[in-house]
């Protein structure tokens, strides 16, 4: 589940030392070489000079903000995939920061396994092929017809379950946070404050894990759920 | 000029107006008398009655003056008050969405003017310090974002790095939680200070409102299922409307999810959608326990839980109905809570 990052360098660009070490650490622990700037300037000199493979900017940064900068990168031809982190409204930012032409963007506050979710996203939509088949275990799903087999046998999923099968396939084992969920499964850009999810994954559960003796899909408290075949 | 003056003007004005009327008349009758004197003697001008002369000069004279007093004083007074009434009107007018639009000034320095400029004053700093509340909500809603990202990050690493043994492991479990229902109030707050500030975006397209009902239905039914809630769509109209779909997903999920979690076990949740006129009008009900008359009026307010909700394992932060009301405002429609109509609760939104 770690070292996904193994041999990728990634750059960080956030003034605030509390949370560039909390980014630092989370994707050291990875396996990524990770190297932080303190403002906007010094990151985007760092961003020109060397080759990355993905850089992880907030908006507000002293000297030069996160949106000019990725301006900047894009002018000058530069198309390493860039992360957006914001504590400001997220729809518009989102919007704005997409405009700019950041890759993706993230709103504080989120939990580190959220981060690690969309750095897999964007490193696997700037290299790896979409795979034809998912699987874990015994269990094989096929992303386009949607067919859905466990030991061999067929299990018929709605199709948000499957939706939801998916995504937690496509995490290869690692915690997908509740909200990356919603967002998956219901698009939803807020939490709706419901136990949909519980009642989603409940669902899910009675279909592919009753009946087996290794359950797939495990609760981790506090933080999501995984689909792996240990615990 | 000030009031007190201009009134005394207007005043002085007209009574001087009906003293030149009378003592013209006078006049006119005294040289009459004077020349039927000269011309008849004594006899002639003793023929008239002294009373009958005072009556025609009163009736002459005095009345057209009283007349035109009344009327040209009328007049003058209707024109020295319309300022009074024009300030009043204004101020009926006076609400939280126009404070940054000041009442216009009549500029003549009376003592109106002072008042309107004094009331332009008061309605400037309410208009502040309303800004202030709200700019302040979105600020500390900001600024605890970044501490909230740190105090998540470092509990998942305390869980997932280090081996800890049960108890440790159930605390932090525990904070993440904990951590998690406080970024969950701040991300409303946030929503709702956008609101307040006129600022949430809207993403307007025409919208199928009976497809997001249908769906609805079906999610609820899911979310009710556990507790034996029966949910039943019955009425769904085919009704359109200029709205930004996803705020109107959450609008319903949140007013389902209310109607779930306030409910006994076994309760029914009933939803319709009917086109009236121009409006959509979607209402739920649900047999969840009835709020008493004077807390029905509060329900909207932020961080209001009905006395029934305290205590109970019902969560919920007491900010999903303002939610509600802030997208149902910001579409321009009106929403609604009854209790105790047919031993329901009822929520209805007209858009």
């Amino acid at each position: 589940m770690t070292g996904f990052l193994w041999e990728m360098r990634l750059l960080i660009i956030e003034d605030e030392r509390k949370t560039a070490s909390l980014l630092r650490e989370t994707l050291v622990a990875a396996g990524g070489e990770v190297v932080c700037a303190l403002d906007g300037k010094s990151g985007l000199e760092q961003a020109l000079h060397e080759a990355w493979d993905l850089v992880i900017s907030d908006i507000m940064l002293p000297k030069l903000d996160g949106l000019s900068l990725v301006r900047e990168l894009r002018r000058r031809g530069i198309t390493t995939p860039v992360l957006m982190l914001s504590a400001r409204g997220e729809v518009e930012q989102r919007v704005e920061g997409l405009d700019a032409g950041a890759d993706d963007y993230l709103p504080k506050p989120f939990a580190t396994s959220e981060l690690l979710a969309r750095v897999r996203s964007l490193l696997r939509r700037n290299g790896l092929k979409k795979p034809a088949q998912l699987s874990a275990g015994d269990l094989n799903f096929d992303p386009v017809t949607r067919e859905t087999r466990r030991a061999g046998r067929r299990v018929e999923l709605s199709s948000r379950e499957a939706v939801l099968l998916e995504c937690l396939l496509k995490a290869e084992g690692a915690v997908v946070s509740r909200r990356d969920i919603i967002s998956a499964v219901w698009e939803y850009d807020f939490d709706p404050g419901t136990n949909l999810v519980e009642v989603y994954v409940r669902r899910l559960r009675d279909k592919i894990d009753r009946d087996h003796a290794v359950p797939l899909i495990q609760t981790v408290r506090g933080l999501g759920y995984a689909l792996r075949p240990q615990p | 000029m000030t009031l007190r003056r201009r009134i005394l003007f207007y005043y002085s004005f007209t009574l001087s107006l009906s003293l030149v009327i009378v003592g013209f008349w006078s006049w006119f009758e005294f040289n009459e008398q004077r020349d039927e004197a000269l011309r008849g003697g004594a006899e002639a001008a003793l023929k008239h009655d002294p009373l009958e002369e005072t009556f025609e000069i009163i009736l002459y004279g005095g009345l057209p003056a009283i007349l035109l007093g009344i009327l040209g004083g009328g007049l003058l007074m209707q024109r020295a008050l319309r300022p009074i009434e024009e300030l009043t009107e204004a101020l009926e007018k006076t609400d939280v969405s126009n404070l940054a639009n000041p009442v216009r000034r009549s500029g003549n320095g009376d003592e109106l003017d002072r008042m309107t400029a004094v009331f332009n004053l008061m309605k400037e700093r309410l208009g502040v310090s309303f800004t202030q509340a709200r700019e302040f909500t979105l600020h500390a809603s900001h600024e605890l974002k970044t501490p909230l990202t740190i105090l998540h990050g470092t509990l998942e690493q305390m869980l997932t790095q280090e081996p800890a043994d049960g108890a440790v492991r159930e605390k932090v479990v525990s904070m993440i939680e904990e951590v998690q229902r406080l970024s969950h109030i701040v991300g409303q707050l946030a929503f709702l200070a956008r609101a307040d500030a006129g600022q949430m975006a809207l993403n307007k397209e025409a919208v199928a409102l009976d497809e997001l009902v249908r769906d609805l239905a079906d999610e609820a039914a899911i979310l009710a299922a556990p507790r034996r809630i029966e949910v039943s769509l019955q009425a769904c109209q085919p009704c359109r409307v200029n709205a930004d779909r996803m705020r109107l997903r959450q609008l319903l999920l949140n007013l389902a999810d209310n109607a779930v979690k306030h409910n006994r076990g076994g309760g029914n949740v009933r939803m319709s959608l009917v086109q009236e006129g121009q409006h959509a009008v979607f209402s739920i009900r649900n047999t969840g326990p009835l709020l008493p008359p004077e807390q029905q009026a509060r329900v909207f307010e932020r961080f209001f839980r009905g006395d029934t909700a305290h205590g109970s394992e019902t969560e919920g932060s007491g900010l999903g109905l303002s939610i509600a009301q802030s997208i149902v405002e910001a579409h321009g429609g009106e929403i609604r809570f009854e209790s105790g109509v047919d031993g329901l609760n009822r929520v209805t939104v007209r858009l």
